[in-house]
């Protein structure tokens, strides 16, 4: 991948942009970054008792520094010390910022059939896998989370077992719309994807068309115990406190002999997820945790 | 959802402004924020306020999914509005460059006493008072 081959960008001549650092108590930083803007960085970063600066290709840096320390010594009166402990000067290269996050993100394997992938990245060609795309963004679901790929691994494990049957699902709680668009393309004859969160919403909308899938994955922000009808499989990545605050109508929506995935649970917090579901009306399947996230696939008795 | 926090970056940006040039690209860009949608998201929200520098908070999760939430304008900024100035003094203390009222600073106060760290009102007038005369203003009653 050629980084700098996406348009959009600016390819002039690269810019070399001076970072300054300053630590200082933290109400001297509302009128130092107010002071740096003035002198022409675009902005701020305020970090714990620090401020960062940048200025693009400053043609007089020897009075800018200048500018800084008078300033600095000027509010000394008011915040005694400021500046004292140093100030650091780094030259920055201009790079390719609007791409560098994208690192973050590699395509994976996950189980026997999915391949996960951002959309910059093109799939090998002879991949029998399905290709799920997901642009990473502001609603959880980017495809890294431990919690996410378990619920992958259990949809597929399920679906491969009811087999030949294309069942009918119910995701709680869809985010991006990762675990909706997986199940969809391994075969779920209809998925119902639900969020009350307007951005989740419309991060999913664009992955579910991204990923062609508006046939057989319905959006919607219903609130879940306004849900009709029951599902043959119902997977729910939330968190501990909210899956057992959701138990009643999660189970209610699992139908006879369907299947339950509850994710997001830390570990220490699965033993009473569980027994809000088990023995009755649910047994356990199986539990898998990843780091300190735990995943349960439940059954529902008949 | 199982959204664990694994930062949070303090930022403060022109309104309807952001661009992936720094400070937002260093700083999103090796903490995997999506650097693009940032922007658009924060441009979207901040548009009404142009002119004005605006305060983001962007939490960052365990996914590299993100959020923010956008503040009212520093202290600074308010204070040369009220004030009347385009920019503060390059010498406070030295060089005065105007003047606000106590009753102003008293209202900024009021308005940011939910974003300063400040424990009450009094706490948060000293920090905008600290604010104004960095800024080379002389306050009056």
């Amino acid at each position: 991948m050629n980084p700098r081959g996406v348009s959009g960008i600016n390819e002039s001549v690269p810019t070399a942009w001076l970072q300054l650092t300053l630590k200082a108590p933290s109400a001297a930083l509302d009128a130092i970054s107010n002071f740096l803007i003035e002198r022409g960085s675009p902005g701020v970063v305020i970090k714990k008792n620090e401020v960062q600066a940048f200025f693009a290709r400053p043609a007089r840096t020897a009075f800018l520094k200048r500018d800084v320390q008078r300033f600095l010594r000027a509010i000394r009166g008011i915040y005694p010390g400021v500046g004292e402990e140093g100030l650091h000067w780094t030259l920055l290269q201009e790079k390719n910022w609007q791409n560098s996050w994208r690192r973050f993100f590699q395509p994976q394997r996950v189980g026997k059939s999915l391949w996960i992938s951002p959309p910059w990245v093109t799939p090998p060609e002879l991949t029998e896998r399905q290709v799920i795309t997901i642009e990473p963004g502001m609603a959880f679901g980017t495809g890294t989370h431990p919690t996410t790929r378990t619920c992958l691994e259990f949809l597929e494990e399920v679906v491969v077992s009811l087999k030949p049957a294309n069942p009918t699902v119910l995701d709680v709680g869809t985010g991006s719309g990762i675990l909706a668009i997986a199940v969809a393309k391994m075969g779920a004859s209809r998925v119902l994807a639900l969020d009350n969160d307007p951005i989740a919403l419309k991060a999913a909308r664009a992955n579910i068309r991204l990923n062609r899938a508006q046939q057989n994955v319905k959006l919607s922000r219903v609130a879940l115990n306004h849900v009709r009808g029951s599902f043959e499989v119902v997977v729910a990545n939330l968190t501990a406190e909210t899956i057992v605050g959701l138990a009643q109508a999660l189970g209610q929506k699992a139908s006879d002999h369907g299947y339950l995935i509850l994710s997001g649970i830390l570990k220490p917090k699965a033993k009473e997820v569980l027994r809000r579901f088990a023995p009755k009306p649910f047994e356990l399947v199986r539990e898998r945790s990843h780091k300190e996230w735990t995943t349960l696939l439940l059954k529902k008795r008949g | 959802m199982a959204k664990k926090v694994i930062g949070e970056i303090k930022l403060q940006i022109p309104a309807g402004q952001a661009n992936p040039s720094p400070p937002v690209g260093p700083a999103l860009g090796q903490r995997g924020v999506n650097i693009m949608e940032f922007c658009k998201a924060f441009n979207a929200a901040t548009q009404s306020q142009q002119g004005m520098i605006i305060p983001a908070i962007v939490t960052v999760y365990a996914d590299r999914s993100f959020t923010f939430v956008t503040k009212t304008p520093p202290a600074s900024v308010l204070l040369k509005k009220a004030a009347g100035i385009e920019k503060g003094s390059a010498e406070p203390g030295k060089l005065k460059v105007g003047q606000v009222t106590r009753a102003q600073v008293r209202e900024i106060a009021q308005l940011k006493l939910r974003d300063l760290t400040a424990r009450d009102l009094a706490a948060a007038e000293r920090s905008v008072e600290g604010t104004a005369r960095s800024l080379g203003l002389e306050i009056i009653d």
